[in-house]
């Protein structure tokens, strides 16, 4: 419920601040009206690259999503072999592409060489664009595709493609957004059983033939 | 405790603040715990866009919101604090009973750690038959002392002066850590939207009204208290009975008989 002005504020400026005694029983309409306008304050405050890179890390994951789905939207409207062009600029692997976007190679093949794809197929290669495009320009990444690629431990093959491919934006982007985000809770959030999965009792290792073999882990594991 | 028939109470909110819970609630749990008096959920939403980066960034926040049936009664629980709003009001008794509903479902599933200030807002609109052209001769219905800016004597020269358009604010003290601020004066047209988010049951129409927005709060003094219904039930008393007293002493026994009983009352 948002009270009409009691006052009309078309008073004469002052240099000198005047003190106005903000403290009030807030109405609903005001809770919602004093929340954007402090978020609204905070950011036209900050403009230089320094101050923005410390503020993506406090940007709400749901902020970057709303971006994501947005740009998506628009992307989806240039033609697809532009969109894969861009996607083999940024350094993807087609065995990726296809992988993410739920087709088979040869039909990623075909799009590119002009074939048409479905609305559905469109939209998707268009959001895997415009997640390079928000990662490269809210969370500072400079190489997404290479990013996406890195497992979230060293010895946990998981990457940002697999959180991407089963839908965990959230997860992706709070990864991203967060520096200080530990990759075990992100795992935990995302698979609870990865921990036995590939930390278990054995390991994989290379032989001296070169070819992979299995063994125990050690207790240092 | 009197309420008058033909009150002119637009709209009465309860703010309780609390530290910045560290992580979200059970909204689910909340909305079961008040599905008696508060069963509609909805959500407020609230978007900031912001220019200045390579593309607008759009910020959305949410708050849920819990209504009752006929939406004149609302609830909301940020993250720092609780706002419970109405636009019917059966007197403070009644309203009392929601309040330590609203708090005690609170205090166990959202769970602040701690009460920084409780505040209770009472909008008042005092419409009178006959006065409607602005600012309004109020006297003989508002009690002179808040008609200062119409005081007959102000003269400059041999002119005498008479305001378009004038407000008064007035804060007291009632008690440790307790005051009341008071705004008051004539305005024109709703101090409180008749369909806004809360609705007004046979809101007035829109004209000249005399403004009376009572804000009573109190704010801990030393360490800052749990977060439990008593103690908010506890500074809610402290704050109202100075609200209902101020509120009677405003209006002239005219104005009471007249408008109100013609009519009703408040608090």
């Amino acid at each position: 419920m948002t009270i009409a002005p009691f006052i009309d504020n078309d008073e004469t400026s002052t240099v000198t601040s005047v003190a106005a005694d903000e403290v009030r029983t807030r109405t609903i309409a005001d809770l919602a009206d004093d929340a954007g306008f402090l978020n609204s304050r905070v950011w036209l405050h900050h403009q230089d690259a320094a101050q923005l890179h410390g503020e993506t890390t406090q940007l709400h994951t749901g902020t970057l999503r709303e971006l994501l789905r947005t740009r998506s939207g628009e992307l989806a409207a240039e033609p697809l072999v532009e969109l894969l062009a861009m996607l083999a600029d940024e350094g993807f692997a087609w065995r990726d592409v296809a992988r993410l976007v739920g087709v088979s190679v040869p039909a990623l093949r075909k799009w590119r060489q002009g074939e048409a794809a479905t609305g559905e197929n469109r939209l998707k290669v268009a959001s895997l664009v415009a997640l390079c495009e928000v990662l490269r320009d809210k969370a500072l990444q400079s190489d997404p595709a290479s990013w996406l690629e890195l497992p979230m431990l060293e010895d946990v093959p998981v990457t940002g493609l697999d959180l991407y491919a089963a839908n965990r934006i959230d997860l992706l982007f709070r990864r991203a957004l967060h520096f200080d985000a530990d990759p075990e809770t992100i795992l935990d959030e995302f698979d609870p059983s990865w921990r036995s999965t590939y930390r278990g009792a054995f390991e994989v290792f290379e032989a001296e033939d070169g070819l992979p073999g299995i063994r125990l882990r050690d207790s240092d594991g | 405790m009197t309420v008058y028939p033909h009150a002119p109470l637009a709209l009465v909110a309860l703010e309780v603040r609390f530290p910045p819970l560290a992580e979200p609630y059970d909204s689910a749990g909340l909305r079961r715990a008040l599905k008696a008096k508060l069963p509609i959920p909805e959500t407020a939403t609230h978007e900031t866009v912001t220019f200045g980066g390579p593309a607008p960034l759009i910020e959305r926040r949410e708050f849920p919101r819990l209504m009752s049936r006929d939406r004149t009664t609302a609830l909301v629980i940020t993250d720092e604090a609780l706002v419970l709003e109405t636009t019917t009001y059966d007197g403070y008794e009644e309203h009392r009973k929601l309040i330590e509903e609203a708090v005690t479902a609170a205090a166990q599933i959202v769970k602040p750690d701690g009460i920084t200030r409780v505040g209770m807002r009472y909008i008042d609109e005092i419409r009178v038959p006959g006065v409607a052209e602005a600012p309004g001769d109020w006297s003989g219905w508002i009690v002179d002392g808040l008609l200062v800016p119409l005081a007959p004597d102000l003269h400059v020269g041999t002119e005498s002066f008479k305001p378009t358009s004038w407000q008064g604010t007035a804060t007291y003290d009632v008690g440790p850590g307790a005051a009341v601020k008071l705004r008051y004066g004539p305005q024109v047209g709703n101090a409180v939207p008749p369909q806004g988010s809360t609705r007004r049951k046979a809101a007035p129409d829109p004209g000249l009204f005399f403004l009376l927005d009572s804000d009573g709060a109190w704010t801990p003094e030393d360490e800052v208290p749990e977060f439990t219904p008593e103690a908010i039930l506890v500074a809610c008393d402290l704050v109202h009975e100075p609200l209902s007293a101020l509120f009677k002493a405003v209006g002239t026994p005219r104005l009471i008989n007249d408008v109100f009983n013609d009519a009703g009352g408040q608090p």
